[in-house]
């Protein structure tokens, strides 16, 4: 039977990622809460004031560069008096985050671009990789998240422990809480992501939570990736043996591929036969490898309300070739069997600790409102008009160790409410596009790039 | 002779060929897949050419005498495409301030004149006089002529090339307009080859991108860029590893280029030149309204915002051994 109250259960399953002690308004915006996404308008304005004007004062108060930024924008935290003022906090853009050094400087730039206190680091050797800063921080317990667009610069986001658990606290509730007619916590789950165990990169990071919401986690990527590793994959090589990397992981890709389509398909049939709940979270691309398989060998199941399907980071299924939503609900559909309120898309992105979801109703990607807040901006940087589309920003309440006040690559359209399901809040159009011009990015695509032998 | 080819750039360098060859596949497969669609397009070109009009200006007369920088250092030489020897480029070099003016105000002004008269338009490589002649080219074309002027002037200048991804406007006005292209870029994510041109003044080499006149960045809404102004970041961003310092373009560049727009994809060549003319015209007419300068200060104001630096402050608990 599917779980009756959503925060008590996972607050129990997920008890590591609660502070022993909530008292920080960003906290209390989080943890308090009974639901993200049903709150009436009031008390979620009420959390999200709380949680914002907090972050904002704490960035102010502990990070030089971006004291800067503020001044530079004349404002300052007692500016910010009520919602309507949230549009005076400054927006960094999200290329800010592709702007780095290298070598120790790398390092250097990290420590600066932190709002917590930076733990010990040892970096060793005079020129360090970033795999090796990256590496040097995780010892100290900082989770350098990073992903990449097609162009090959890295972006880079430092999350201290604090900032990182109640990132995963928060993924772990937006995603349930949308599929909470179908969450049982005896469920198995295949992630159609990298192991979060043996990268950084943000999408496989990001779902490590997956391990503590289900019993049993089986990983379609389950190799080391690093920031080298990625960008290679993204075509960019610096020298001879880079250049032979590229053709070994191309080469080894082909196999990969057939044994992870294989795994799949075993585990689909797996699953069936034991009458199990099930749910793949990840990238579609790879589920639909698994969907095609599964239509040249004529089978299809009938999983019905036992399956779940959440996926993240795009929709390019091939180098120039995107998957339609509704088209890919529809496979899922006519070959798990799995209806489509229980198939649901998930917004995310490595600058923020917001995880927007799809409403089973109506597919519209709904807001966790009480810790998140999204602006929609046109080209001067004015929030547009409900209806309208424009530049999707953000104002993380949540994130503690870096400025989480960001304008970004994507284009969306806003509505003010739902106009599927009852939820309040306004909403965001089911399906998020780049921004022409905007190096294509996308979790996905990164996973594609990957593993595709193309 | 193999070291002055290799200095020269007249042998392709690795990172380019490696850039030429990762484009071409993604290309070539867009053609395959297309076929009835490109042979229609270039049929359609036969009918509807573009008429990007005549040069808006005349090229000096050469006369017997005007001094021109014959020296063979390096960046000051003729190289690939790049004659400053040339009659017609010595004459221009002459009429725009060499041996006249202060170096800057020599390069200020064939800057401008590179940028404000030859329009951006995707047609084969060819010579830098060509160009002129023409008052067309590509962003090749233009720095080649910019470089050659400069260094007929007797100063160093080089080109700084490189792939990159561009910004929306010009996303729509270049890529978007031609399917094929499109696919292409979106493939790749990016554009195969831009790049800007480096001028040596004052013991320092100066970035100079005449590639849009000003009534195509103000279609585009983009600041006119002046002498030193660099675009990355402003309106394009260039792919990780692929940036190259050349004296010189090498043999073969244009090889591939020049059968793809004069003849493969010919008539989504067309497409792209009228798209961009369009965008002039309704540029001028912006430009026209607001004044050049008042139209700059004010976007120019809007570009300032864009990436906040850090100061890299040494931070105690980080140890390096």
């Amino acid at each position: 039977m599917p779980v009756e109250n959503v925060k008590e259960t996972l607050d129990e399953i997920l008890h590591d990622y609660i502070p022993s002690s909530i008292s920080t308004p960003s906290e209390k915006a989080l943890y308090e809460p009974d639901t993200f996404y049903g709150l009436p308008q009031k008390k979620a304005d009420e959390y999200r004031y709380g949680a914002i004007k907090y972050a904002f004062r704490h960035h102010y108060e502990n990070n030089r560069f971006y004291r800067e930024v503020c001044r530079e924008n004349g404002v300052t935290p007692d500016d910010i008096r009520s919602i309507d003022d949230f549009s005076r906090i400054p927006l960094i853009t999200h290329k800010f985050f592709k702007d780095y050094p290298s070598g120790r400087d790398f390092a250097v730039w990290l420590a600066n671009l932190m709002s917590t206190e930076v733990p010990k680091v040892v970096i060793k050797g005079k020129n360090p990789s970033f795999d090796d800063v990256i590496d040097a921080f995780a010892e100290a317990g900082v989770v350098v998240a990073f992903s990449s667009g097609t162009t090959g610069k890295f972006t880079f986001i430092p999350r201290d422990a604090w900032t990182y658990k109640m990132g995963q606290y928060a993924i772990g509730r937006s995603a349930i809480e949308m599929l909470k007619h179908w969450y049982e916590p005896d469920a198995s789950g295949f992630l159609l992501f990298p192991n979060p165990k043996k990268t950084n990169i943000y999408v496989g990071k990001v779902t490590n939570v997956m391990y503590d919401l289900v019993k049993d986690v089986q990983v379609a990527i389950d190799r080391e990736i690093t920031t080298q590793i990625l960008r290679i994959s993204m075509g960019v090589t610096f020298n001879f043996k880079e250049k032979m990397m590229s053709k070994m992981i191309k080469a080894a890709s082909k196999k990969m591929n057939e044994d992870m389509v294989k795994r799949m398909v075993n585990w689909i049939d797996e699953m069936y036969k034991k009458g199990e709940r099930i749910l793949f979270a990840g990238a579609p691309f790879i589920l639909n490898m698994a969907l095609d398989r599964l239509e040249e060998e004529g089978k299809s199941y009938d999983f019905g309300e036992r399956g779940a399907v959440l996926t993240g980071g795009g929709w390019k299924i091939h180098e120039d070739k995107r998957l339609p939503v509704e088209v890919f609900r529809e496979r899922v559909g006519k070959i798990l069997g799995i209806p489509p309120e229980n198939c649901l898309d998930l917004y995310a992105m490595v600058e923020s600790n917001g995880f927007l979801v799809h409403c089973p109703e109506g597919h519209y990607f709904h807001i966790p409102q009480n810790y998140f807040h999204v602006r929609v901006i046109d080209d001067d940087g004015e929030d547009v008009a409900y209806g309208e589309e424009g530049r999707f920003a953000f104002l993380d309440g949540i994130a503690m160790s870096y400025p989480g006040f960001i304008s970004t690559g994507d284009k969306v359209k806003i509505h003010e409410r739902c106009p599927a399901c009852g939820r309040e809040g306004p909403v965001l159009e089911p399906e998020v596009e780049r921004i022409k011009g905007e190096e294509i990015r996308g979790c996905a695509e990164e996973m594609r790039r990957i593993i595709m032998e193309e | 002779m193999f070291r002055e080819w290799r200095e020269k750039g007249y042998i392709m360098p690795a990172r380019m060929l490696r850039v030429t060859m990762g484009a071409l596949p993604s290309l070539i497969k867009v053609l395959l897949r297309h076929p009835v669609y490109v042979m229609k397009s270039n049929l359609a070109a036969r009918k509807n050419a573009v008429d990007l009009g005549r040069p808006s200006y005349e090229i000096p007369e050469y006369v017997e005498g005007m001094p021109y920088c014959k020296s063979n250092e390096r960046y000051l030489r003729p190289t690939h495409l790049c004659n400053p020897h040339a009659k017609e480029i010595i004459a221009l070099a002459n009429h725009l301030g060499a041996y006249k003016l202060p170096d800057w105000e020599f390069a200020e002004n064939v800057f401008n004149f590179v940028k404000k008269n030859i329009k951006l338009a995707f047609v084969g490589m060819d010579r830098e006089v060509d160009t002129l002649r023409r008052g067309t080219g590509t962003c090749v074309h233009q720095l080649s002529l910019f470089a050659a002027l400069c260094r007929a002037g007797g100063l160093k200048a080089r080109y700084k090339l490189y792939s990159l991804a561009l910004v929306e406007p010009l996303y729509e006005n270049m890529i978007e307009v031609s399917p094929i292209m499109k696919s292409w870029y979106d493939a790749l994510g990016s554009f195969m080859l831009h790049g800007t041109a480096e001028v040596y003044i004052d013991g320092e080499w100066v970035v100079a991108d005449p590639t849009f006149t000003p009534e195509y960045e103000a279609a585009m809404g983009l600041p006119l860029a002046k002498l030193g102004d660099d675009p990355m970041g402003i309106w394009n961003y260039p792919l990780e590893g692929t940036v190259m310092l050349l004296e010189g373009l090498p043999y073969g560049v244009g090889v591939a280029w020049n059968f793809l727009v004069n003849f493969l994809a010919k008539g989504e060549r067309i497409k792209i030149d009228r798209s961009m003319n369009e965008a002039r015209k309704k540029g001028r007419e912006i430009l026209d309204e607001m004044g050049e300068e008042e139209y700059d200060a004010s976007v120019r104001a809007k570009y300032e915002a864009k990436i906040p630096k850090i100061t890299l402050e040494k931070v105690p608990n980080l140890v390096f051994e």
